[in-house]
């Protein structure tokens, strides 16, 4: 099942066009990745598939037109985590959390039982429930991130769009984000993740849609994307590639300079 | 309504910028060489008066020559106006034809108003300065250089002190006579209250407001003049000592039987106002007898503040005045 | 184990407001019985059963309304200082640093110095208000191009200058020519002889300050993730923002337009509670109001028993706690900034 369509997604930013007639779809079961370049629009795309962004083109969740959703409604099926690790207060682990439980909440009632029982389980899932009581700003870069996860999964929304949630992680912590992600699209949810690393992206998702200058440069499996032409084309790199336990993986080799693409 | 006034001597319209010399025996003969030369018919005689008016401007008695004098402030300007010659006055401050400030509207407009810069006082060519506000060091080191002497005023609390200021004022101003004719107007006056007053034992409880609810102890100028009018002051018997603010809940354990209002002619709305607006005050006003007392009478402390004890010796409930 | 956190921590909740109250309370009970004339708690019950007309004049005209005002304006100060924090994710913001109080000033003197009050009573506080709006609304605008702390202050210092400064203006072309000399009460502050009038005057905006700020709890939890965050939980960033502004306009507008402005008090107070509620922005808001209520209370007890000729300004005592603290938060923060 599509739970999200987009078509020709236009983004203005200062004048200039950052996001060029993109589209893309994702399907429940699904993780998805967006590829490309620094500079490519991938964050500005993720942005504006979450409504966060003004664009021109058409973006439709589980059927329905992004702009037709309620504020409310939209909250509890789009879950979005941004980039960086943002806390302005040093909230404790499991407050944090919480705040993923905000688009479930009537205005002026306590948080439920059910509330209480969805923070729980993702704190386990996410292997921080004995940080709980922890302030943030005493965690550690791995558990930051897996905090903010975990907030995102809180919400028990259907599509869940994350930008970067493995940067600046040890690749202990980067193989353990990107396994949660693989098992919460596994349980139906459609994900679409903004990475640089494309050995993770090769091994994890589904399908990559690789952006350039804007503009859609490639979409399909791993294997298609991450061609050695493509490579070279969009990231100007030549890369080795294999098999691991049914698993197709990628390695950034070498730069393409203008001298050795000659050779 | 000032008795003084009226023995003024009247003012002499000289020009301007004539050469004048003024003989002042009593204070009421005077000289205008111009007018002289008028009747002079010859020629010979106007240069021997010239030569004699030279003379006499070189000669010791030049020093008679009524210094030129410009005030300031309004309280300077009530000493100016009320103790010096017409003549020798080159300018008076803004306020001094401000009928809410000045005793002396009328007089005052005749005269330039000066904001009392230094340029406008050597421009004036003013050789005596009077006020009572303080000024820096600098500002009066600068003005004697060009010849200006600063006269601080000083604030007289008790009758006494008011005759020493105006003795020592008008002998600046080189006007002692005119000094001693308004003290002993004063004491004159003061006789007079003094006959009016009730005995000290009938005399009435009153309190003295200003709008923030501030007032004045023993030893003020605004003390003196209370006890002058016949009634006792709230304030001093408090143990005052100078100016105080009054609190609310003091005036409602002691309140007064008379209140005695100033400085409510400038009108407008402020904030200070909240003390006269609280209810407790208001029913106090409403409750007991209330004098306001019109600012230019008490604003500063002078001969004329007999005018103020009048003011309010007149006003005092029927009961309190001795028949 | 996550229900017991959850109910330990609102008892923790609990036990803060209820602490604050009795707090309050005593404050309030201490505002009445002391002062100018001190009163000893029998002589207040004396009073109560029908005794000295006097005392009960002093206790219940004099006294009350300046408690209950002094109560108001704190807990005012403290909320939108709390809210204003949340909102802007600065723990320097607050009313008196930001500039809001000095613009409310500026409003409530043109009102009462140009004839405006004595048209309607309630020109002074609308007046008041208008001007605290003007200063919230071109902070968060500000705050929304660039949100770092030191450039939010200087905007304040900036707002500050020129609202003092058209004040003192405004006070010298002013008709009454003592209003220069009352520049003093409008920046320091006072609740010197306020009366029940004062009180009915400002209740009205306070009341819907208050629920605006208060409403805003959840939100501003949102919001400590980033305003992108936020957004996607759901949260109105633009309605969030007017109220927020609007109710600080209101509370602060209202309490200057009676006392002055008075400062520091909207950043003590969240400050000091912030650590106690895990720093999350809706739990501080009505401890805040608590603290705010009765950190005023205690500086006006303490500028009527400081035996000075001239009764305090309370302005001063709260800049005397406020500014050493200030200094500290600044220095705290900037060391903690990346």
């Amino acid at each position: 099942m599509i739970l999200l369509d987009a078509e020709q997604i236009s983004v203005q930013l200062a004048g200039q066009r950052v996001v060029n007639g993109v589209s893309l779809q994702a399907a429940a079961g699904q993780l998805v990745a967006l590829l490309g370049p620094n500079g490519a629009g991938k964050t500005t795309l993720l942005a504006a598939l979450a409504g966060l962004r003004p664009f021109q083109g058409r973006v439709r969740i589980q059927g329905r037109a992004l702009a037709s959703l309620s504020r409310r409604e939209k909250a509890r099926t789009l879950a979005y985590l941004p980039q960086g690790q943002i806390a302005h207060w040093p909230l404790t682990v499991r407050r944090l959390v919480e705040l993923g439980r905000l688009p479930h909440l009537a205005p002026w009632q306590p948080p439920a039982a059910a509330d209480r029982l969805a923070v729980a389980s993702v704190l386990h899932r996410t292997g921080i429930a004995e940080l709980a009581e922890r302030s943030f700003d005493t965690l550690s870069g791995g558990e930051r991130a897996r905090t903010l996860l975990a907030r995102v999964l809180a919400v028990e929304a259907p599509l869940v769009l994350a930008d970067e949630p493995v940067a600046a992680l040890d690749p202990f912590h980067q193989l353990q984000v990107m396994e949660l992600l693989r098992d919460y699209a596994d349980g139906g949810a459609a994900v679409i993740v903004v990475l640089h690393d494309l050995t993770l992206a090769a091994r994890f998702c589904d399908e990559l849609i690789l952006l350039r200058e804007g503009a859609l440069a490639a979409r399909g499996a791993p294997a298609t994307v991450l061609s050695a032409a493509q490579l070279a084309d969009t990231y100007r790199i030549a890369a080795l590639h294999g098999e691991q336990d049914g698993q197709y993986y990628v390695l950034p080799w070498k730069r393409q300079t203008p001298e050795s693409a000659a050779l | 309504m000032i008795i003084a006034k009226h023995q003024l001597p009247s003012p002499l319209t000289g020009e301007g910028l004539g050469e004048r010399v003024f003989l002042a025996a009593t204070g009421t003969l005077t000289l205008t060489l111009s007018q002289r030369e008028r009747e002079l018919r010859s020629f010979k005689w106007a240069s021997l008066a010239r030569w004699l008016a030279l003379v006499l401007a070189l000669s010791p008695l030049a020093a008679s020559a009524l210094p030129r004098v410009a005030s300031i402030t309004p309280c300077a300007d009530q000493y100016l106006l009320g103790l010096a010659d017409p003549a020798q006055i080159v300018a008076v401050s803004t306020a001094a034809t401000d009928p809410r400030q000045s005793l002396f509207v009328d007089e005052a407009r005749r005269y330039p108003a000066t904001r009392g810069s230094g340029e406008e006082l050597i421009a004036l060519r003013a050789e005596v300065v009077l006020t009572d506000r303080w000024m820096p060091l600098r500002v009066t080191e600068r003005l004697e250089r060009f010849g200006v002497k600063i006269i601080q005023i000083p604030l007289p609390e008790t009758w006494d002190d008011i005759a020493t200021a105006t003795r020592s004022i008008a002998a600046e101003l080189d006007r002692s006579a005119e000094g001693e004719a308004r003290i002993a107007a004063m004491q004159t006056r003061l006789a007079q209250l003094a006959q009016q007053r009730p005995a000290p034992d009938t005399a009435p409880l009153a309190a003295y407001f200003l709008p923030g609810g501030a007032s004045a102890g023993s030893g003020t100028f605004i003390d003196t003049v209370l006890k002058t009018a016949g009634v006792r002051n709230l304030a001093a018997e408090l143990g005052w000592q100078g100016w105080g603010t009054f609190n609310l809940e003091q005036l409602t354990l002691t309140p007064p039987e008379l209140l005695v209002m100033g400085f409510f002619d400038q009108g407008g709305d402020s904030v200070r106002m909240s003390f006269i607006r609280h209810p407790v005050f208001q029913r106090l006003m409403a409750r007991v007898p209330v004098i306001h007392v019109p600012d230019r009478y008490w604003m500063c402390s002078g001969w004329f503040l007999t005018e103020a004890a009048a003011y309010i010796a007149e006003r005092l409930p029927k009961t309190a005045r001795r028949r | 184990m996550s229900a017991t956190a959850a109910t330990e921590s609102m008892i923790r909740q609990h036990r803060i407001n209820l602490g604050l109250t009795a707090l309050l309370v005593g404050l309030s009970v201490a505002g009445l019985l002391l002062g100018h004339v001190s009163l000893s708690p029998w002589q207040t019950l004396a009073q109560l059963f029908g005794g000295d007309e006097r005392l009960a004049v002093i206790v219940l005209e004099i006294r009350l309304p300046r408690v209950a005002l002094g109560l108001l304006v704190g807990a005012s100060l403290g909320l939108s200082g709390a809210a204003l924090q949340g909102l802007l994710r600065n723990p320097l913001a607050e009313p008196g640093i930001l500039g809001v109080s000095a613009s409310a000033g500026l409003g409530a003197v043109l009102a009462l110095y140009f004839g405006l009050a004595q048209v309607s009573v309630w020109a002074l506080p609308v007046c008041a208000l208008l001007g605290a709006l003007l200063a919230t609304a071109f902070l968060a605008l500000l705050a929304l191009r660039d949100a770092s702390p030191l450039s939010l202050i200087l905007a304040g210092v900036a707002v500050s200058s020129l609202a003092i400064a058209l004040t003192s203006l405004a006070l010298n072309l002013a008709p009454n020519p003592l209003a220069l000399s009352e520049m003093v009460l409008w920046l320091l502050g006072s609740l010197r002889d306020r009366g029940l009038s004062d009180v009915g005057l400002v209740v009205p905006f306070m009341a819907l300050g208050w629920a605006l700020l208060l409403s805003a709890g959840r939100e501003l939890d949102a919001l400590t993730l980033g305003e992108d965050t936020a957004r996607s939980l759901g949260v109105g960033l633009g309605w969030l923002r007017i109220r927020v502004i609007g109710g600080a306009a209101l509370t602060v507008g209202a309490a200057t337009a009676v006392t002055g402005s008075i400062g520091f008090v909207g950043l003590i107070a969240p400050h000091l509670l912030r650590p106690w509620v895990g720093y999350q922005p809706s739990r501080v808001l009505l401890p805040s109001l608590l603290a705010g209520a009765a950190l005023l209370a205690a500086s006006d007890l303490a500028v009527r028993l400081i035996p000075t000729h001239q009764e305090l300004m309370l302005g001063v005592v709260t800049a005397l706690l406020g500014v050493p603290f200030f200094m500290h938060l600044l220095l705290r923060t900037r060391r903690t900034l990346p």
